[in-house]
C-alpha cells in the first residue's frame, strides 16, 4: 500500500501522476520555485501549473489561468518565439515540450467562450495610444480591472503588426479581429484613424484635457528601415514593411520572377515566404551574418527551407541593377565582418568577391524603427525610444507610461504583451494611490539545475504542429493545423512540471501494483508491501461441530 | 471552473481500453485505417493488467494437434467449452507467439534451444511458455504492444472512462463518457466500437482494481448479451501481501498446507493434490476450516532449489515486492505464510462471434471483456487470449468500417446519457467506494464465494436489491475522481446482480461452479450456457445448449470427477 513520498527528493516530474492506474498521486504546481521555461518566457507565464491542468484534462481552466499572465494565447500560440521551449529540461530528455503548439489549443479553445463585459468599477478613463500586442495587452488588463478604456489608432483598423506586417498565413485576419472583438465586448473602445501627437490628429494634452487621467504609449516601431544604394528607386525595390503591410490589404502586390530578399532576420524570411506565395519563381535571401549567425529563429529558418528559399549568407548590397527603370537583378559584396573592434555595428566587404543575382524584385528587410517626434514634447526619448523605468514602465512625465517596440526597440509580441500588462498594473496602482513598484522587482528564484527532473524519464515524441502545403487558390491561408486534442493532451503530458511536488491523494485507492515506486525516478516513493486486508473469506467459515 | 463543452474526437474506429487485448486490436486495425483511437480510464499507455502480469502465453505450436488441446480443455470444462472460438484462439496463438518473438521478446529457451514451459493443472496439453527475468514477462509486452501501436499511428487517449456506447438503434455511432480527473465530458464519434475493457470485478485487496465492470455496464446498456456470470474467479492469496506465480509453484512442488501441515489436497485428489485449478483447491479450504484444520498455509519447502532459484522474481513490482518482504525478515520460499482465497472477477462476458461482432452491428469485443471460460483457470491463457481475440476483431473491426458509411453521432443523445450520472458529480452522499466494498463484502460469503448455496445466493440478491434501492441513488461525488468510482459502484451492483442470479440458475455444479446443494454435474439439464441481456430496460435470461453435435470433441471425461468432496447438504 502506498506509503510516503520524499519531498526533499521528488523533483515534480509527475511520473506517478502519469502513470498510477489508480490516480492517487495529485501535484502541487504551486511553489516557490520556478521552473526553466516559465523563467524564460517574457510574459512570466505559469507554463508548468498550465500542463498540468491540461495533464488533469482541466483544459479550460488552463486557458483562464493563461489570461492571468496573457490575453492572447490565440496570438502568441501561432506566432510567438518560444523562448521557454529553449529552455524547456524535456530537451536533455528527448525534446523540449511543444509549448506553444499546447498554447494555440489553449487560445483556440478561448475563441469559443462569448466574452462577457466586464464590471465597470473605475470613473478615471485611460487612453492607449497604439493597438499592437502591448496597447491591446494593457487595455485588456484595465478593462478587467474596471477601467473605461480607449484605444487609439492611426491606422484603420486595430492590431498593429500582427494585422499590418505578420503575413496571414501565420497569423490570420479573423484571429486579431475576434480578440478586438473580445476587447469590444469587454467595454475597451476603440478610436481608429487617429493620429495621436503633436501635430496630430489629438495630442496627449488635448486627451488628458478630455480627461484621460492616465496614458499609456505604444506606438511601436513599423517604419522601414532604407538602404541608399544604386537603383533603390527602380521600379521592383520594396521595403520589407511597406511589402508585407500591402499584402495584408486587397491590393497586394504582383510578384512574378526571381526575387531577392536583402535581410537574415525573421521579417526577411516572412517577406521571402510572403513573395513566394505571390508567385515568385526562385526567392534568394541574401544577409550579412554567416549561415550560422543567421539572426532569424531556427523555426523560421525551417520555415523558409521547407518553402524552398535559397539562402546566400555573408554578402551585402551594392547596387541594383535596372533595365528600363525596372529592377534586373542585384549585386552583392561578400561581407568580411559585422563588427568593429568596439563591437559597434559597422560591416566591412570585400569587393572583389561579388554575388551577382538576377531578379526582378529586391526587398529590404533590413529593421524598423520607431516615429516618435509626436510624442518627444511630452515624455523623454533617446535614440529613437521611448525612456521607460524597468519594473513599471513609467516614462519620464507622470502619468504617462510606454511599453512594446517603442519603449525596447523591435522585439516581440509577447514582449509587448507583457509590457503592456505592467503598465495596466502601474497604472492601476498609481490611479489608485498605490506605491507603483511593491514587490514587483522581486524575481522568483527557479529551480537550480541539479533538481531538475530528467534522468531516467522515458522517451516520448515530440507532437508537431501538421504544416500544410501552401494553397495556390488561397495562398494566405493559415499555413499549420492546430494539434488535435489527443496529441494536445499527450503532449502536455510530456511535460516534467519541474518543481512541482507530488502529494498522495487518494491513499485508500491504492492497489499496491508498486508502479509508482518503480517508475519514480528520483527514488521518492515508498509502497509498503502489505496491502488491504480486505475481503475476507475463510475467517467466516465456522468450525463445523462434530 | 465548470467545463462546459466537453473534448470531442473523431476516428474511424475506438477501441474501449488500453491493456493487451485493446492494444492488439488496434495495432491490427490501423493497418487498415486511417485513424484508430484507443481510450482508457486508466493512465496512457499504461498497457492495462497485462502490465503488471508475468506474461506467461499459453500456445499451440506447429507441432501440437489442435484436437488434443481442446480435447484438454472439454475434459478441463467439464463439457462446457465453447470449441469454435477455443479452436480458433488456439489456432491463432502460433501467430502472435512468434509476433512477440519477431519483435524480440525472445521466451525462455534450454540449453538445446528447445523452449521451456510449465504444464497446466496437470493437463496433458495446455502450457505456458515464459519470459526471463521472471517478473517482466508483462512489463516488456506492454511495452512492445505500446511500440507497435505507436509505430502505426494509433492514437492514445488516457484517464477517459466510457459510460455508454451510443447508436442510432441499430449500428453504434461512437461512445460517451468523461475525463477521469476534471469530469469534463467526452464525445467520440466512431464508425466502430470495440469493448477491450475486461469485464473486471469486486476490486481485491491487490492489483486487478483497474477493470471494476464498467465494461459490463456498458455492453450491458448497448444491449449485448452477457454470458458465464455463473462463473467468478476465486484467487488463492496470502492474507497480508501480494504474490504472483502460483501457476508455476503449484506444479513445480509448492503445496497448501493446513494447520497440522498436510498437504490436503492430496486427501480430495490424491491424482492432483495442489496442482488442480485454483478453485478446487479453495474449495478443499473451506472443508478444512470447517473441520478446525485452518488457517491454511502455502510452503515451498518441497521445491527443488534451482526451481526456487527460476521462481524467485527478479525484477519488476514481484522483485521489489520479494526484496521489501526479505527486508520485514519474510521469506516467502522459506516460510509458510498464511494463505487465502478471495474473489477477484468475474469469468462471464459479452457473447461475440469468432470474428468478435456482438449483437449490436459495430460493436466488437476483445480479450476477456469476452470471456471464453467457465471458471476454471490456467496460466498464460489470458496473455493468448487478448493477443488472439484482440489480433482478430481489430481486424473485423476495421473490415466493417471499411464497408460502412459512417452514420450521424447523436451528441444530445449522448449528452443526456452522461447526464444520469454527471447529475452527481459535486453531490455530497455516500461515498461510491462502501458500496462497491458492500457489494464485494457479498461476493465473499463463503456460501456465495467458495461452495454455493441457493440460501446464500438469494441472500446475496436480497442485499443487491437493498443497496441499488436504499443506497446506490444516494451516492454522491464530491470530485470527478469519486464520479469515476461511482460509476464504478453503478457497474459493480449491476455485476453481482448478474452473476448471483446465473448462480442460483445453474442448479448443478460444474467446472469453476460448484453449488453446495447441487454437488451432481447434471448433463441433462446443463450442458448449457445461461446468457442475459436486457430487453426494453428489462432482464431477459436464456440459455443456449452446447452445440456438441457440430464439435469435433464429445465431452467423455470430466476433470470436476478428480475430486471427492465431503457432503455437506445437510450440515449446518
Ligand atoms: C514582419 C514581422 C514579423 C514579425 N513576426 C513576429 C513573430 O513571429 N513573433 C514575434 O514575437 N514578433 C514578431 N514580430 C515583432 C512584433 O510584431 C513586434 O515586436 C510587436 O508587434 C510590437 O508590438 P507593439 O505593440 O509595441 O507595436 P506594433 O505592433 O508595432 O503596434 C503599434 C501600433 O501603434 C500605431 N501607432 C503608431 N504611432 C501611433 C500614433 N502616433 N498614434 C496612433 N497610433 C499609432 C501603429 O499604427 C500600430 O498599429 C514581427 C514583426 C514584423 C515586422
Ligand atoms: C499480477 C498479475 C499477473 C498476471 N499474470 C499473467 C500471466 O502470466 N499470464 C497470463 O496469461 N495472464 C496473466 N494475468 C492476467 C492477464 O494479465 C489479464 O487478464 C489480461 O492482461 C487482461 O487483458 P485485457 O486487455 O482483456 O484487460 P485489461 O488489461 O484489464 O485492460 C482493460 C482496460 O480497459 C480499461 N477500461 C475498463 N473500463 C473502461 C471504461 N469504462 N472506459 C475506459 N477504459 C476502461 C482499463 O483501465 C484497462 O486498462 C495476470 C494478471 C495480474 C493482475
Ligand atoms: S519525483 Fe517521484 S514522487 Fe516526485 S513527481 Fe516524480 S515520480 Fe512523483
Ligand atoms: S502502488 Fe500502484 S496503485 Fe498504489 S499508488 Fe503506486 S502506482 Fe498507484
Amino acid at each position: 500500500m502506498i506509503q510516503s513520498i520524499d519531498p526533499a527528493a521528488c523533483t515534480g516530474c509527475g511520473t506517478c501522476t502519469k502513470t498510477c492506474p489508480l490516480d492517487v498521486f495529485r501535484l502541487v504546481t504551486q511553489q516557490e520555485e520556478i521552473s526553466p521555461c516559465m523563467a524564460a518566457c517574457p510574459a512570466g507565464v505559469d507554463i508548468r501549473r498550465n500542463n498540468y491542468l491540461i495533464q488533469q484534462g482541466r483544459l479550460d481552466e488552463a486557458a483562464q489561468n493563461f489570461l492571468n499572465f496573457n490575453p492572447f494565447p490565440v496570438i502568441t500560440g501561432r506566432v510567438c518565439f518560444h523562448p521557454c521551449e529553449s529552455k524547456c529540461s524535456r530537451a536533455k530528455v528527448d525534446e523540449a515540450v511543444n509549448i506553444n503548439a499546447v498554447e494555440q489549443v489553449l487560445g483556440d479553445r478561448l475563441m469559443d467562450i462569448p466574452q462577457e463585459a466586464a464590471v465597470q468599477r473605475h470613473i478615471t478613463r485611460v487612453a492607449v495610444i497604439g493597438s499592437g500586442p502591448a496597447g491591446l495587452s494593457c487595455a485588456w488588463y484595465l478593462a478587467q480591472m474596471g477601467y473605461p478604456v480607449t484605444v487609439f489608432e492611426a491606422k484603420p483598423f486595430p492590431g498593429g503588426m500582427l494585422r499590418y506586417d505578420i503575413p496571414a498565413y501565420r497569423l490570420p485576419d479573423e484571429v486579431i479581429a475576434s480578440q478586438v472583438e473580445r476587447l469590444e465586448r469587454l467595454g475597451v473602445k476603440f478610436c481608429c484613424n487617429t493620429l495621436v501627437g503633436d501635430n496630430a490628429d489629438v495630442s496627449i494634452s488635448d486627451l488628458k484635457k478630455r480627461g484621460f487621467k492616465a496614458v499609456m504609449l505604444a506606438p511601436g516601431a513599423s517604419a522601414a528601415r532604407k538602404v541608399d544604394i544604386e537603383g533603390v528607386e527602380a521600379e521592383g525595390v520594396h521595403w520589407g514593411l511597406d511589402f508585407l503591410c500591402a499584402c495584408r490589404s486587397d491590393e497586394k502586390p504582383e510578384i512574378s520572377g526571381d526575387v531577392v530578399v536583402i535581410g537574415g532576420g525573421d521579417v526577411a524570411v516572412d517577406a521571402a515566404i510572403t513573395a513566394k506565395r505571390l508567385g515568385a519563381s526562385r526567392v534568394h535571401m541574401a544577409c550579412l551574418e554567416s549561415r550560422d549567425a543567421m539572426p532569424a529563429y531556427p523555426h523560421n529558418q525551417k520555415d523558409a527551407e521547407n518553402e524552398g528559399v535559397e539562402f546566400h549568407c555573408g554578402f551585402g548590397p551594392a547596387r541594383i541593377l535596372t533595365e528600363d527603370g525596372r529592377v534586373s537583378g542585384i549585386e552583392l559584396f561578400a561581407c568580411t565582418s559585422l563588427k568593429d573592434e568596439s563591437g559597434r555595428f559597422n560591416p566591412q566587404f570585400d569587393e572583389s568577391s561579388k554575388l551577382h543575382l538576377a531578379a526582378s524584385h529586391v526587398i529590404f528587410a533590413i529593421g524598423q524603427k520607431s516615429e516618435l517626434d509626436g510624442f518627444a514634447g511630452d515624455v523623454t526619448v533617446e535614440r529613437g525610444r521611448i525612456t521607460t523605468e524597468e519594473v513599471t514602465f513609467a516614462t519620464s512625465a507622470w502619468g504617462i507610461f510606454a511599453a512594446g517596440d517603442a519603449a525596447t526597440g523591435p522585439s516581440s509580441v509577447v514582449s509587448a504583451i507583457a509590457g503592456g500588462r505592467e503598465c495596466a498594473i502601474s497604472i492601476d496602482r498609481m490611479l489608485k494611490g498605490a506605491d507603483m513598484t511593491g514587490e514587483r522587482a522581486r524575481k522568483r528564484p527557479c529551480v537550480p539545475e541539479e533538481k531538475l527532473p530528467g534522468e531516467g524519464i522515458r522517451h516520448e515524441p515530440r507532437h508537431e504542429r501538421e504544416l500544410l502545403p501552401a494553397d495556390p487558390e488561397h495562398p494566405f491561408a493559415e499555413h499549420t493545423k492546430p494539434l488535435d486534442m489527443e496529441a494536445c493532451f499527450a503532449e502536455a503530458l510530456r511535460c516534467m512540471t519541474c518543481g512541482s511536488k507530488s502529494r498522495i491523494t487518494y491513499t485508500d485507492d491504492c492497489m499496491t501494483c508498486f508502479n509508482c515506486e518503480l517508475n519514480c525516478p528520483s527514488g521518492a516513493i515508498f509502497v509498503h508491501p502489505f496491502k488491504e486486508r480486505f475481503a475476507r473469506t475463510l475467517d467466516q467459515i465456522e468450525v463445523a461441530k462434530s | 471552473m465548470k467545463e462546459t463543452r466537453g473534448y470531442e474526437y473523431s476516428t474511424d474506429l475506438l477501441v474501449i481500453g488500453c491493456g493487451f487485448s485493446g492494444m492488439w486490436a488496434a495495432m491490427r486495425a490501423k493497418d487498415f485505417l486511417d485513424d484508430v483511437l484507443v481510450v482508457d480510464k486508466g493512465p496512457r499507455d499504461w498497457g492495462g493488467l497485462g502490465g503488471l502480469s508475468g506474461g506467461d502465453m499459453i500456445v499451440k505450436q506447429p507441432d501440437m494437434n489442435l484436437d488434443d488441446l481442446l480435447d484438454d480443455l472439454v475434459y478441463y470444462y467439464d463439457g462446457l467449452a465453447d470449441q469454435r472460438i477455443l479452436g480458433q484462439i488456439l489456432t491463432q496463438s502460433y501467430e502472435r507467439f512468434m509476433d512477440f518473438e519477431n519483435w524480440g521478446h525472445k521466451f525462455v529457451r534450454n540449453d538445446k534451444g528447445e523452449l521451456c514451459f510449465i504444464p497446466q493443472r496437470a493437463l496433458d496439453h495446455m502450457r505456458y511458455y515464459y519470459y526471463h527475468p521472471y517478473g517482466m514477462g508483462g512489463i516488456e509486452k506492454a511495452r512492445l504492444l505500446k511500440q507497435e501501436c505507436e509505430k502505426r499511428g494509433v492514437r492514445r487517449l488516457g484517464r477517459t472512462v466510457i459510460t455508454d456506447v451510443i447508436t442510432d438503434g441499430e449500428r453504434v455511432t461512437g461512445a460517451v463518457g468523461f475525463h477521469s480527473q476534471s469530469g469534463v465530458p467526452v464525445f467520440i464519434k466512431a464508425r466502430a466500437v470495440l469493448l477491450a475493457t475486461n469485464t473486471g470485478g469486486w476490486k481485491p485487496s491487490y492489483h486487478q482494481n483497474t477493470p471494476a465492470s464498467e465494461g459490463v455496464s456498458i455492453a450491458w446498456n448497448a444491449g449485448c448479451a452477457m454470458r458465464n456470470f455463473e462463473f467468478w474467479k476465486v484467487w488463492n492469496v496470502p492474507v497480508d501481501f501480494a504474490w504472483e506465480g502460483q501457476t508455476g509453484l503449484l506444479p513445480k512442488g509448492a503445496r497448501f498446507l493446513n494447520n497440522k501441515g498436510e498437504d490436503f489436497m492430496r486427501k480430495y485428489s490424491p491424482k492432483f493434490g495442489a496442482k488442480a485449478d485454483p478453485h478446487y483447491n479453495t474449495r478443499g479450504m473451506v472443508c478444512e476450516v470447517r473441520a478446525g484444520n485452518g488457517p491454511i498455509v502455502f510452503d515451498c519447502s518441497q521445491m527443488k532449489p534451482e526451481d526456487v532459484e527460476t521462481m524467485r522474481p527478479r525484477a519488476g513490482w514481484m522483485g521489489l515486492n520479494d526484496k521489501k518482504l526479505r527486508a520485514m525478515g519474510i521469506d516467502f520460499f522459506a516460510q509458510k505464510l498464511q494463505w487465502m482465497p478471495q474473489v477477484r472477477h468475474t469469468y462471464g462476458g459479452i457473447v461475440a462471434d469468432l470474428d468478435g461482432s456482438t449483437a449490436v452491428k459495430g460493436l466488437y469485443a476483445a480479450g476477456l471483456a469476452r470471456n471464453p471460460d467457465p471458471g476454471v483457470y490456467m496460466g498464460g491463457w489470458a496473455t493468448c487470449i487478448t493477443a488472439t481475440t484482440g489480433y482478430s476483431a481489430g481486424e473485423a473491426a476495421a473490415h466493417f468500417v471499411q464497408g460502412h458509411d459512417a452514420v450521424p453521432f447523436d451528441k444530445a443523445l449522448a449528452a443526456e446519457k452522461l447526464n444520469g450520472l454527471l447529475k452527481y458529480l459535486g453531490r455530497d452522499g455516500i461515498a461510491p467506494k462502501d458500496v462497491i466494498d458492500d457489494m464485494r463484502t457479498v461476493m465473499s460469503a463463503p456460501d456465495i464465494a467458495l461452495m454455493k448455496t441457493g440460501r446464500g445466493l438469494t441472500r446475496g440478491l436480497d442485499r443487491v436489491a437493498e443497496v441499488r434501492e436504499e443506497f446506490a441513488p444516494r451516492m454522491g461525488a464530491r470530485d470527478a475522481h469519486e464520479l469515476a468510482k461511482l460509476f464504478e459502484a453503478q457497474s459493480t451492483i449491476l455485476l453481482t446482480d448478474l452473476s448471483l442470479t446465473a448462480a442460483l440458475t445453474r442448479k448443478e455444479s460444474r467446472a469453476g461452479h460448484f453449488r453446495e446443494d447441487f454437488p451432481e454435474r447434471d448433463n441433462a439439464h446443463w450442458l448449457k450456457w445461461i446468457e442475459q441481456k436486457q430487453v426494453d430496460g428489462r432482464r431477459e435470461l436464456h440459455t443456449v445448449p452446447v452445440p456438441i453435435d457440430e464439435y469435433p470433441v464429445k465431452p467423455y471425461r470430466y476433470y470436476m470427477d478428480n475430486f471427492n468432496w465431503p457432503d455437506h447438504r445437510h450440515a449446518g
